[in-house]
């Protein structure tokens, strides 16, 4: 009797410890909701061309030209992220400051999807092919400094990463 | 006049064994004899839990070495089916651990096989994950509909800390909880496509993970 009694508590113990673990466990285990990092976005920082030091531009507008919509609408920034079209291989966008005519950059790329969660889904990472084509008026040159676009969160502000220099 | 002395003294040499014999019962801390095999209930359940996304099945086997030692094999299998607007994701891969647990019970119940114990386990995935029906969001550009990811192969590799209880509940059968802190030591080597779930692991993107067992096993002896 004394054997069963024992036997029985401690049955009883591991149910109950058990019970709460596998509540714990499976909150644990539940997924976070999904941020922004779910985008992937090639990252531009400006330059200035005479002493390669970073470069805020005035009245940055930028838009995507296969699409006609505008992505930055005159403000001053360093950084300019493009997001990766998951759709195509080549994407243009006219980018103006405070001059009259817009220069017009067009990037090659190949794409791999990857999942990133469930929360999340999947994604479209992307590799730059060559240098992009440049059309230029202000700007003087352009610098690929690393082919591999992956995600950003467009929360963070600046960030630091560079896919690629623009020289003004 | 020798063999009387030599037999007081025998007994002289004696008495303090045979005294600790008497005043002191010395129960085996492991009387356990044979091989244990078992299976995680916790695994079965995972349908229930997960709502059908996900079915497993683990087993395993552990055997008294010597000392406080017991020698442990554990293996098993994870398929996980998400079926989402954006995505309808898949994986199916095998694990296995090998270790060793250390009784911490000195049971004070004659041949008890009762164990409280600690232990360590080293763990090694190999599985498969593919993705079609997926939808990338645009964002600024059109979304991306009827992509695939196509099936690809990865592996993972780990280190368990584990502490546990097993009770023999009915002769040669026991029923055992066990909580695991897990941490990853070799990642899925694709940066770009994080598996959802490690099986045998845990959360495919985290490099810590928790897990708990229910087992039920039967000691097979020999």
């Amino acid at each position: 009797m004394d054997d069963l009694r024992f036997v029985a508590s401690l049955i009883l113990k591991i149910l109950m410890w058990g019970g709460i673990a596998s509540m714990a466990w499976v909150a644990f285990s539940c997924d976070e909701f999904c941020e922004e990092s779910n985008r992937t976005a090639v990252v531009v920082n400006f330059y200035a061309e005479a002493d390669d030091a970073s470069l805020t531009v005035n009245n940055v507008w930028i838009k995507g030209i296969e699409n006609n919509d505008t992505l930055y609408a005159r403000s001053a920034y360093s950084q300019v992220m493009l997001p990766v079209n998951p759709s195509a291989d080549v994407m243009s966008f006219a980018i103006k400051n405070d001059t009259l005519s817009a220069d017009t950059v067009i990037i090659s790329y190949t794409r791999r999807d990857g999942f990133i969660s469930s929360e999340c889904g999947c994604v479209t990472y992307a590799e730059i092919q060559g240098e992009p084509d440049l059309k230029r008026h202000s700007i003087t040159r352009m610098e690929v400094v690393n082919p591999s676009v992956s995600t950003v969160s467009y929360r963070q502000g600046v960030i630091n990463a560079e896919n690629i220099r623009i020289y003004y | 006049m020798r063999k009387i002395s030599g037999f007081i003294i025998s007994v002289l040499l004696l008495l303090p064994v045979w005294c600790s014999a008497q005043d002191t019962i010395r129960y085996p801390i492991n009387a356990m004899k044979g091989i244990r095999v078992g299976v995680d209930i916790s695994k079965l359940l995972l349908p229930v839990i997960y709502s059908g996304e996900q079915m497993g099945f683990e087993a395993t086997a552990d055997m008294y070495i010597k000392g406080n030692l017991f020698g442990v094999a554990e293996a098993g299998w994870l398929y996980v089916d998400l079926n989402r607007d954006a995505y309808h994701y898949r994986e199916n891969g095998l694990y296995g651990k090998i270790g060793v647990d250390y009784n911490l019970l000195k049971s004070r119940r004659p041949y008890s096989n009762d164990i409280v114990y600690a232990g360590v386990r080293y763990g090694l995935s190999v599985f498969s994950q593919q993705a079609d029906q997926v939808t990338i969001p645009g964002y600024f550009w059109p979304d991306a509909t009827g992509h695939r990811i196509p099936k690809s192969t990865m592996q993972a590799q780990w280190l368990e800390l584990l502490f546990g209880v097993k009770a023999e509940v009915l002769k040669n059968l026991y029923v055992g909880l066990t909580f695991r802190f897990k941490f990853k030591t070799v990642s899925p080597g694709d940066d770009d496509s994080i598996p959802y779930r490690i099986p045998g692991y845990g959360n495919g993107n985290s490099g810590f993970a928790l897990g708990i067992n229910y087992q039920v096993s039967y000691n097979i002896r020999f």
